[in-house]
């Protein structure tokens, strides 16, 4: 009886959770063009989707903006991790406390921020803000990810590297690079999904110029929800699960 | 040992933390061969002491030489010594050839010559079969077996080991401590230990060198350390004591006889004493002897053979049994508490006394240890 309470509560959670993200996916492959009703089983949305030449269009600069501002935010990430940890220096809690903040800040105030920046700087809206605006975005966890890593270690590590003949590059090569590795990666997975999430941010710091796919959508959406758009949000669906998973496997390899 | 100038020599060496002092004035000289081992209880700089002769911190003042060279300044990758962690600080990422061989590949060996010493270092340490486990997938004790690899496969001068067993069950501690003597006595390797454990200590080491609030208390062999401790503080640290107050009253060469309460007692102490000096007595559990009152009164040759200079009267508060041996808890008739090591008697394996009963304490002339009175 407990047992079967534990499922059915388990059960519970689980549907509140996916139910939405079940029925979307389940009508991707309905039939119907407009009504809720089944009409029976078709691909026909995804072959639409794919012969869309605008939506693959934003889709491409979604993908191109994820990768390249994952890329870069786990550059600027790893350093910042790596100093903070290693280094003794002047402002280094402030930049600790600064990575939190960022972190937890609201998407709109990132956003709005950001654009009045760029007009005080008069950059044209695009895919260079586009790009900035999502390295700001994902920096600070790919930081706290691998600062969290490195706290982890054993801090005589380095000290038996050092002690066994490695000089100050051998243990940068052969120690810290190799054991936070595993911590980028997650890094970097858990940036792109942010990037290919993000809409707020990109609603205030892209132009017209550069269409992302969340904005696309948006913009479809206002005119009703189109079989197409389900089709698109579960191949979304399917790239999100796939980094995920890939982020969750690295972290638990950590040990 | 060769007889010859010392392997590790420090001179005046000083360590401080900000105002802290954790070293003074440190002066050891350790030989090609031995094995010394530092003793003191946590906070007292030994681990400290240790990690100035591997190069992690520079000395506030004073010198270490190694092998003849002063290393001020010579960072840890260029000494000829290597260490083993507490914590062991295997590299996690790497399988256990790869951890054994990281120093070998650091100086630039050949793959072959690599192999080949890499698999003489697992072979003493009895890891063959190991080589391709990562370290979290070895016990306490295997971990520890390949940090040792680790540092011995470079032959270094010295090899540094910081409190290296504390992390295993007391078993492997014991089996391992008599590996560690054994490689070493094998190897030839000098070995610095650092331990909180006195009985590690005593039971590895061709010299324990006691350390206090970063100052060496005595250095000396176990033996010597434990039967003829330089201070209240040694005797303490190196095992159990019990302590009698008392006054110097007559002094005849190595002979002195004290007061103690209302008892003459003779000692004999190789330090010099005068008349009216105040004194301690230190007496080991073991040294002491303990009868029945009842039982001297009954068999006058006991009481003959039990004391000349008279004895100590208590009553017996408990027995503690330990197995080969029993502790009796006395509480003499001045108030002072004492302990006494029991052996059982080979036709009667039980604890003879029972809490209440009335003793008479004495020890073997001789046996004692005089120290001048402190605080």
């Amino acid at each position: 009886m407990r047992r079967y309470l534990k499922f059915t509560y388990a059960a519970l959670v689980y549907a509140f959770l996916y139910l939405p993200l079940v029925v979307m996916v389940v009508y991707s492959f309905n039939a119907s063009r407009f009504s809720m009703q089944w009409k029976g089983f078709t691909l026909h949305w995804y072959d639409a989707l794919i012969h869309d030449a605008s939506l693959i269009q934003a889709a491409l600069h979604s993908l191109t903006i994820a990768a390249v501002s994952a890329t870069v935010a786990c550059f600027i990430g790893t350093v910042t991790a790596l100093a903070i940890h290693r280094w003794r220096f002047v402002g280094r809690k402030a930049i600790h406390a600064v990575l939190f903040v960022m972190m937890m800040s609201p998407d709109i105030v990132i956003g709005i921020s950001l654009l009045v920046l760029f007009i005080a700087l008069s950059l044209p809206l695009g895919f260079w803000t586009l790009l900035m605006a999502h390295v700001t975005l994902c920096m600070p966890f790919v930081a706290i990810t691998v600062h969290g890593r490195l706290q982890g270690f054993d801090p005589h590590v380095v000290e038996a590297a050092r002690d066994l003949g490695a000089g100050e590059l051998e243990v940068w090569r052969h120690i810290m690079l190799p054991m936070t590795m595993p911590a980028v990666l997650a890094g970097w997975f858990m940036s792109f999904t942010l990037s290919l999430d993000d809409v707020i941010i990109a609603f205030f710091t892209t132009g017209p110029t550069f269409e992302v796919l969340p904005l696309r959508i948006y913009s479809m959406v206002r005119l009703g929800l189109k079989p197409e758009i389900n089709a698109l949000c579960a191949a979304m669906i399917l790239i999100t699960a796939v980094a995920v998973v890939t982020t969750q496997w690295l972290l638990k390899e950590q040990k | 040992m060769n007889g010859s100038a010392p392997l590790v020599r420090l001179q005046q060496v000083c360590k401080r933390y900000g105002d802290q002092d954790a070293l003074v004035d440190i002066d050891l000289e350790i030989f090609n061969g031995e094995f010394v081992t530092i003793l003191g209880p946590s906070g007292c700089g030994k681990t400290t002491l240790l990690r100035l002769i591997a190069g992690f911190e520079p000395v506030t003042a004073g010198h270490i030489q190694l092998n003849g060279r002063n290393v001020a300044g010579l960072p840890p990758e260029q000494r000829e010594v290597n260490t083993v962690f507490q914590s062991y600080a295997l590299f996690p990422h790497m399988t256990v050839f790869d951890n054994v061989a990281f120093g070998l590949r650091m100086r630039g060996h050949e793959k072959d010559e690599i192999r080949q010493r890499v698999n003489e270092a697992l072979n003493l340490v009895q890891l063959i079969g190991f080589e391709g486990r990562r370290p979290h997938q070895l016990s306490g004790g295997q971990q520890q077996r390949v940090a040792v690899a680790r540092a011995i496969v470079n032959r270094p001068l010295v090899l540094l080991l910081d409190e290296p067993l504390s992390a295993l069950d007391y078993r492997l501690r014991k089996q391992m401590q008599m590996d560690l003597k054994h490689l070493q006595r094998r190897l030839g390797i000098t070995f610095i230990l650092v331990t909180h454990d006195q009985e590690e200590a005593f039971s590895m080491s061709d010299r324990v060198v006691v350390l206090n609030a970063g100052r060496i208390e005595q250095a000396g062999p176990p033996s010597e350390v434990y039967e003829q401790p330089r201070n209240l503080y040694v005797a303490r640290f190196v095992g159990e004591i019990n302590l009698l107050d008392g006054q110097v009253d007559q002094v005849e060469g190595e002979r002195v006889v004290l007061r103690i309460d209302q008892l003459n007692v003779r000692v004999k102490s190789n330090r010099k004493f005068t008349r009216g000096d105040r004194v301690h007595v230190l007496l080991r559990p073991e040294d002491l002897r303990v009868e029945t009152l009842k039982d001297l009164a009954e068999n006058p040759a006991l009481k003959n053979s039990f004391a000349d200079g008279g004895y100590f009267t208590g009553t017996v508060q408990e027995t503690i049994y330990k197995g080969a041996t029993y502790d009796v808890a006395v509480v003499l008739d001045n108030g002072r508490p004492i302990i006494a090591t029991e052996f059982f008697n080979a036709e009667d394996a039980t604890v003879y006394f029972r809490p209440g009963d009335r003793v008479a304490v004495s020890w073997i002339e001789g046996w004692e240890v005089l120290l001048p009175h402190e605080g």
